[in-house]
């Protein structure tokens, strides 16, 4: 029940449009017989605190660093950084040894030439396991090294690049043929050779490949 | 809340809060303590905070830090000594800005309701709740605070 004693509060919530509809019909009820009070209430409603026009002094000093977040994602990128950047050191070191091999399977040829039928056997085993890409054929080679003394002159490269020009002219034909298999060229084989048969000789790998062929 | 959700509240929030505990303290150093102070205790709970609650939850450390200010007669003491001084200074202050010297003789319950309804917009039963009093209390003192600025400010001009 609104009273003179309570009706402030009444007046204040119908101004501020926070009552029921029956509520508000109470209120205009007793507003009918309190004319006056109602000329309070709309001068009581108009007053309203506005905003100062002020902005927060210091603001940035609040504000704190939004790294947290990306903590993660940092680890993250260092790892595949580090992880590219190993890829990217095999297959540079892999180079070489995809030369090597191209190298190292002209290089057998000077036994081979002497036994032809060797060289057969050689070739099927490159055959049989990869048969296109010399530089799997190199693999080929190692998995197999320990146990064909055949193939050890697969480990020779390390003489290759030395031994590789002398090489191709010893060859007999048909192993020519064998050679221009790789997709790359190999300038090395077409170079004029270097007879360089004592090194050859000081190798005990080739004297045992030799030794065996023979 | 995260960091960045914390620093978008600092950013969006802070002038919201400043011009609200000017309006309540009306002297600005103690304002941006308050604020600061609140935006501090964010930080520390920030973990409890959802970000769409967050201005809720700063009005409502806001009010308790100034509602603790008041107490401690920081605000009253300091608003009054600088307004006295901001009148002498500048004699057509009042004219300038009769609504807070008039906000500064509300009791400061009543104040704090005017704000919390005329700048944030509250409901009653949010004040109620807030202020820990009844729907009833918070409209007679809110008819009450707004009768009383009415007359300060009729008596400024």
């Amino acid at each position: 029940m609104i009273t003179m004693e309570n009706y402030e509060g009444w007046l204040m919530r119908y101004a501020d449009g926070a009552l029921t509809h029956e509520e508000r019909e109470a209120v205009e009820a007793f507003l009918e017989q309190h004319p006056e009070l109602r000329e309070e209430m709309e001068e009581v409603a108009g007053v309203k605190v506005t905003p100062v026009v002020a902005t927060l002094p210091g603001k940035e000093r609040l504000l704190k660093k939004e790294h947290e977040g990306f903590a993660w994602w940092r680890v993250a990128a260092a790892v595949a950084l580090m992880a590219l950047a190993g890829t990217t050191l095999l297959v540079l070191n892999r180079k070489p040894n995809e030369a090597g091999p191209m190298v190292a399977q002209a290089q057998p040829e000077p036994a081979n030439a002497a036994e032809p039928q060797e060289t057969d056997t050689t070739h099927k085993t490159y055959k049989n396991n990869k048969p296109y890409e010399p530089y799997k054929t190199h693999k080929t080679h190692k998995a197999h090294k320990p146990y064909r003394p055949q193939e050890l002159p697969a480990e020779v490269p390390l003489l290759a690049e030395e031994v590789a020009p002398q090489a191709s002219p010893i060859p007999p034909q048909d192993t020519l043929e064998e050679i221009p298999k790789p997709s790359r060229p190999e300038p090395t084989v077409t170079v004029p050779p270097v007879i360089n048969d004592a090194r050859l000789a000081t190798n005990p790998w080739l004297e045992a490949l030799t030794a065996s062929n023979n | 809340m995260t960091t960045k959700e914390y620093n978008h509240c600092v950013r969006h929030l802070g002038d919201d809060l400043y011009r609200f505990a000017l309006r309540y303290a009306n002297l600005s150093a103690a304002a941006e303590d308050a604020v600061q102070d609140v935006f501090a205790d964010l930080w520390e709970r920030r973990s409890e905070v959802e970000a769409e609650g967050a201005r809720g939850w700063l009005i409502r450390a806001l009010y308790r830090r100034l509602v603790d200010m008041h107490r401690h007669d920081e605000v009253v003491r300091n608003a009054q000594v600088a307004q006295e001084n901001e009148y002498r200074q500048h004699e057509n202050f009042e004219l300038k800005d009769a609504l807070a010297h008039a906000l500064a003789t509300l009791p400061e319950q009543q104040r704090m309701l005017v704000l919390l309804r005329d700048l944030e917009g509250y409901e009653y039963a949010e004040m109620a709740q807030m202020t820990g009093l009844s729907e009833q209390q918070v409209s007679v003192y809110l008819f009450r605070a707004r009768k009383q600025l009415k007359k300060q400010l009729e008596d400024y001009r």
